[in-house]
């Protein structure tokens, strides 16, 4: 009788269980996606970009290259990013000819260029760009935009 | 509470590690798919290095859209509001009384329709002035997809009574025949020769 009481004097530290935890998780992840939504004027890597309402879907096959737009904010020009990297206006077109040529043949119509441009830019640099791809022979371009807010 | 060597150190419970897991992704997946790439697709013509035989356009067959430095829009020379383009557009691309002054319809075959008179030819010259602001350009494009979705969505609604996005790929087609997307950036070259 006596090594029965011994044993059941023998404290254990109860262990932690985390069977809340994923309840608790639930709750901050419904209470964040309810009180989010979409900024007006949302911005893509540093472009405010502009807004229209007759959008579409950039198709799922396509090979997508973004190209952003956007004024320097020391000299106020307007720089061109080929995916982070910037290329000054003389290199687009020879950048864009060794993307080109790195696709197959048959991949070579779904290349796209996704044009990210800051929708207060002036059209003489979109323009210049809309050339320089021409003559690399990339045709396929998206002026990207966001959903106008209801 | 000092530990003896004799009590068990309790260990830690591992089994919701996995639901915590999932959740996380979920919620990410959820943040990530928010980003959708939407925008609106053209088709740029391609460089042309010697021009032997210039297309040439029938004036009736042109709407030349034009934007200002001033985000000053004008279609067909005439200044209009940003507002009064889209039916501007839809009246050049439907012609319904087939009025002389605007495209001339052709007999095509269309699948589901049959033998209908489409404006095949009409072409819209989007221009603009290098001190144009990006915004009213797209607005510009944005209201071009605009009268053609209209067009489209109610001829949908007209034949089969439902919305464009409910037909079948083969229907979707169809309409889209019907109402070809027919924009030019090009410098276009009226009849006569003279640019």
């Amino acid at each position: 009788m006596n090594r029965r009481f011994k044993r059941s004097q023998r404290h254990e530290l109860p262990s932690l269980n985390f069977f809340a935890l994923p309840d608790i998780l639930f709750i901050l992840i419904f209470f964040f996606v309810l009180s989010s939504h979409v900024r007006q004027g949302n911005t893509h890597s540093g472009v405010s970009m502009p807004l229209a309402s007759e959008l579409q879907q950039v198709d799922k096959r396509a090979y997508v290259v973004y190209v952003t737009i956007k004024q320097d904010l020391n000299t106020h020009k307007p720089t061109i990013w080929i995916e982070n990297k910037e290329v000054p206006l003389n290199r687009i077109t020879a950048v864009m000819k060794v993307r080109r040529s790195a696709l197959e043949i048959a991949e070579r119509q779904y290349l796209v260029v996704s044009l990210r441009v800051d929708k207060d830019m002036t059209m003489g640099v979109v323009s210049d760009v809309k050339l320089a791809l021409r003559q690399a022979k990339v045709l396929n371009i998206c002026y990207a935009a966001m959903p106008e807010p209801d | 509470m000092k530990l003896t060597r004799r009590q068990k150190v309790p260990e830690i419970e591992a089994g919701s590690m996995s639901s915590i897991a999932f959740l996380l992704m979920l919620f990410f997946i959820v943040l990530c798919s928010v980003n959708a790439d939407t925008g609106i697709a053209r088709r740029l013509p391609p460089v042309v290095t010697k021009v032997n035989h210039p297309v040439v356009i029938a004036p009736r067959n042109l709407l030349n859209v034009y934007i200002t430095s001033n985000n000053e829009l004008y279609c067909n020379h005439q200044l209009i509001g940003f507002g009064e383009l889209r039916d501007h557009v839809k009246l050049f691309i439907q012609n319904p009384e087939n009025d002389p002054s605007l495209p001339e319809k052709t007999e095509i075959i269309i699948p589901y329709f049959g033998s209908e008179l489409v404006t095949v030819k009409h072409i819209i010259s989007v221009q603009c002035e290098r001190g144009t602001k990006y915004q009213a350009y797209v607005d510009v494009q944005n209201e071009l997809n605009a009268a053609y979705n209209e067009l489209r969505k109610s001829l949908a609604r007209r034949k089969w009574g439902k919305d464009f996005s409910e037909l079948t790929e083969k229907q979707q087609i169809a309409v889209c025949q019907y109402y070809p997307i027919r924009i030019s950036e090009a410098e276009p070259i009226r009849e006569g020769g003279d640019k």
